[in-house]
């Protein structure tokens, strides 16, 4: 082989998938070059062949109907609607945010109309709430601790 | 109706109308898997699973390529697997009930078939990359740049790759005989004999 372009596209020229610009370069040196001639009729020599000898077999009826019978048709419909409703619990979530988001606002545009003594009246009612749960909490682990010492007191050494 | 069209309605939970899908490219699939397996039942069995295997993987399809090189390259590799895991049990002539009634007499048809049977034992005696490119340029009527997107390798691998394949059948084909860059025709391969 001597031309520099024996080994180009012919592959792609010869199906016409090259571009324009390539596709008409390469016809322009076709025209020239005999080498490079011989290989293009060697390739759609080889095509016509091969079309000849292409095996024309009619694929079995069954191929489809097993096929059909095989996939699972509501694949997507699930994945389509756990998308959907991946959007709703999200659009849900969104508006819920949004919402205590308001609700704080609110809550605070209310704040400065408190008397002062309303807000520590607010504030000893909520300490109570607090402490409350802890009094009883401490006296439930008082008596607990207690029942633990006697019964260790009156095991028998 | 397009193939994305059609992909986009199957993604969208009408599964139905993967019918269309495997109406248009069960020919072509069962050919190529033919070239492989060398028998009808493998041919028949690996156009199932490669289209099975397809709808499964739909949601993997983008949608800016094209689909027939995506479901190509899914039939070329299970293919490909298929023949690195399991050698054919048997290999078969066409049949040549599997013909089309293609015009010409029974002798004209046995010729055909003959030539089919060699070509096709030819092809399929070539190392794997070289046979994959054959069936695909010149039997299944893939350009290099789709070959390339189907095996996954530079356009200019494939074009080299099906300059070598041809030498290589060439070689097969004539047993080293004189002609060159010409495979014979159904009554030259007869007279070869």
């Amino acid at each position: 082989m001597t031309c520099y372009r024996s080994q180009s596209n012919w592959h792609s020229y010869v199906k016409n998938s090259l571009n324009e610009i390539e596709q008409r370069e390469m016809t322009s040196h076709l025209l020239l070059c005999p080498e490079c001639q011989s290989i293009v009729s060697a390739i759609r020599k080889t095509t016509a062949t091969f079309i000849k000898g292409r095996a024309i077999l009619a694929p079995p009826l069954d191929i489809k109907l097993n096929v059909m019978l095989s996939i699972n048709k509501h694949k997507y419909t699930l994945s389509a609607n756990s998308s959907h409703l991946f959007e709703l619990k999200n659009w849900g979530l969104s508006m819920l945010a949004a919402g205590l988001l308001l609700f704080a606002l609110n809550l605070t545009s209310l704040a400065p109309s408190f008397e002062s003594n309303q807000v520590a009246e607010l504030n000893s009612t909520l300490g109570k709430q607090i402490t409350f749960p802890f009094d009883k909490m401490s006296q439930a682990a008082h008596a607990a601790l207690h029942e633990i010492d006697s019964l260790t007191t009156s095991q028998p050494n | 109706m397009q193939d994305n069209e059609l992909i986009n309605s199957i993604l969208k939970g009408n599964g139905e109308r993967y019918d269309d899908i495997v109406e248009r490219y069960q020919t072509g699939l069962y050919r190529t898997a033919y070239y492989y397996a060398q028998n009808i039942e493998d041919a028949r069995d690996l156009t199932q699973e490669i289209l099975i295997k397809a709808y499964n993987c739909l949601a993997g399809f983008n949608q800016g390529s094209s689909f027939s090189t995506w479901l190509y390259r899914i039939a070329v590799n299970h293919c490909i697997d298929w023949c690195r895991k399991k050698k054919p049990l048997y290999t078969e002539a066409t049949c040549l009930e599997n013909l089309s009634d293609e015009e010409g007499g029974p002798e004209d048809l046995l010729l055909q078939q003959e030539l089919t049977s060699e070509l096709q034992s030819a092809v399929a005696s070539l190392p794997e990359i070289y046979s994959t490119v054959l069936i695909l340029y010149y039997f299944e009527d893939f350009s290099p740049q789709q070959i390339a997107e189907i095996v996954d390798a530079p356009k200019r691998t494939i074009e080299t790759r099906l300059f070598r394949a041809r030498k290589m059948l060439r070689e097969k084909l004539h047993s080293g005989g004189e002609r060159h860059d010409l495979l014979p025709k159904p009554k030259q391969l007869a007279q070869l004999r």
